[in-house]
């Protein structure tokens, strides 16, 4: 199933949701907030695609992503890519029909790129204490949205290769 | 054996990726990275053109009564501006004259690039637009961008169709500003905004002598000493100075225009000498 084509479905689905993300973020900039949701690309990804596909749809998503920011070249590359390694050797060791399992993991990575992507914008250079309450305050709204989206998220991803004929979820767990 | 090799591949596999991100030549990097931008920037732009027109339709239900009241209130609005022409013209003139006279070198001349905002990004890292023009209508790395309360930013990077500007609360922009009614220069700098607030920017290099009052907040504006801006464009208020770290000079806060935020449209500001005169 994961050699079949469709399956590129998913990076055309991680742009469009790179879309939304940045209209609302557009919206919520009236207020000082910024959300990074961007486990939400890698988490369908690293537990249900394999081998070229994941890779290739990663390695798109990354660089597609990281175009239009002010980030040093090939950030996003690097940390996505350790992420879907990350998630694919965790594979073996949790389920990914459990929702708080998948809700674990997607926390954790979501918190793993904002600490790299903190790190690599230099803003550390001159920390303030109106940097730290405005990074804690974008992370944990961040964190929120990505423990009540994620589920529904993975699960609608799911039914659009379902309906494309790709039934991810039938394939074994393990690599 | 076999799970040590599971759990090495994975580490060797993005060391392998590193090194080849490490060797690959940086104008690959560059053309890569402004391949990926250029081929999102059509469906921005369609995204805001479909803005555009559903503000259309949406002007376009309101009744004939509320479409003459905001009409009769913008030709009001334009007859103001009109006299405000008119006394400009008088004073540009006057300008040159006394350039003349006194053989002093011309003030540099723009021209107004009025471009739609497609995308914003204003994080706690960086704060810039994405504008719905680029080097097809002669804008430029470094080019003024302003707004009717003042100044917004300047334009960082420009491709074919669309520019990058960074705004004047990121963190990393600095611009060379006056205090009304003082000659002597300061350096504006953006700071990160609190969440619920709005966003503001800091002042340095303030002279000791400077004093302004917390209940009437002072105007500070561009100085045409740091050559993108012109002379006078507002960029925020000052109502609190304090003594910098050194002790010598002052710094302070600037709050800025709350409508920053949420801009749609936007004036870059070309310089005439680099259009040939246009």
């Amino acid at each position: 199933m994961n050699s079949d084509h469709r399956i590129f479905l998913i990076i055309l689905v991680n742009l469009v949701l790179s879309y939304f993300i940045n209209q609302v973020n557009a919206i919520l900039s009236a207020w000082s907030i910024y959300l990074v949701l961007d486990s939400f690309y890698l988490l369908f990804a690293g537990l249900y695609l394999r081998g070229a596909a994941g890779f290739i749809t990663i390695t798109v998503t990354a660089m597609a992503v990281e175009a239009t920011l002010p980030f040093p070249s090939g950030i996003h590359l690097i940390i996505y890519i350790f992420s879907f390694l990350l998630l694919n050797q965790t594979r073996a060791r949790s389920s990914r029909e459990s929702p708080y399992q998948v809700m674990g993991l997607a926390f954790f990575i979501n918190l793993t790129i904002f600490l790299f992507f903190t790190v690599s914008s230099g803003t550390l250079s001159l920390p303030s204490p109106a940097l730290w309450l405005r990074l804690f305050s974008d992370l944990l709204l961040s964190q929120i949205v990505v423990i009540i989206l994620v589920i529904p998220l993975i699960n609608g991803q799911r039914h659009l290769l379902l309906s494309a004929g790709i039934d991810v979820g039938a394939e074994p767990q393990s690599i | 054996m076999n799970r040590s090799h599971t759990f090495i591949r994975p580490v060797v596999i993005l060391l392998v990726l590193l090194a080849v991100w490490w060797i690959v030549p940086t104008f690959v990097k560059s053309f890569m990275r402004v391949s990926f931008f250029e081929m999102q920037a059509p469906f921005w732009t369609a995204a805001s053109y479909i803005e555009d027109l559903q503000g259309y339709w949406v002007i376009r239900n309101h009744s004939k009564t509320e479409l003459y009241e905001a009409g009769r209130d913008l030709a009001r609005l334009n007859a103001a501006y009109q006299l405000r022409v008119q006394e400009n013209d008088e004073l540009k003139g006057e300008i040159i004259r006394l350039e003349r006279l006194l053989n002093l070198p011309s003030h540099l001349a723009y021209r107004s690039e009025v471009a739609r905002v497609v995308r914003r990004d204003l994080s706690g890292w960086w704060q810039q637009f994405i504008l719905r023009k680029g080097r097809n209508y002669g804008i430029s790395k470094g080019n003024a961008v302003v707004y009717a309360g003042g100044v917004v930013g300047r334009i960082k990077e420009v491709y074919a169709y669309t520019a990058v500007v960074e705004l004047i609360s990121s963190r990393s922009f600095r611009v060379a500003a006056k205090l009304e009614g003082d000659a002597r220069p300061v350096t504006f700098q953006g700071n990160i905004s609190l969440p619920l607030e709005g966003p503001s920017g800091k002042i340095v290099n303030v002279q000791s002598d400077i004093e302004v009052d917390p209940s009437n907040p002072r105007r500070l504006v561009t100085s045409s000493l740091g050559g993108v801006f012109p002379d006078g464009l507002t960029i925020g208020w000052t109502n609190r100075l304090g003594p910098s770290i050194d002790g010598l000079l002052q710094q302070g806060s600037v709050r800025l225009d709350q409508r920053l935020r949420s801009l749609k449209e936007v004036a870059v500001l070309v310089p005439i000498e680099e259009t040939g005169g246009i």
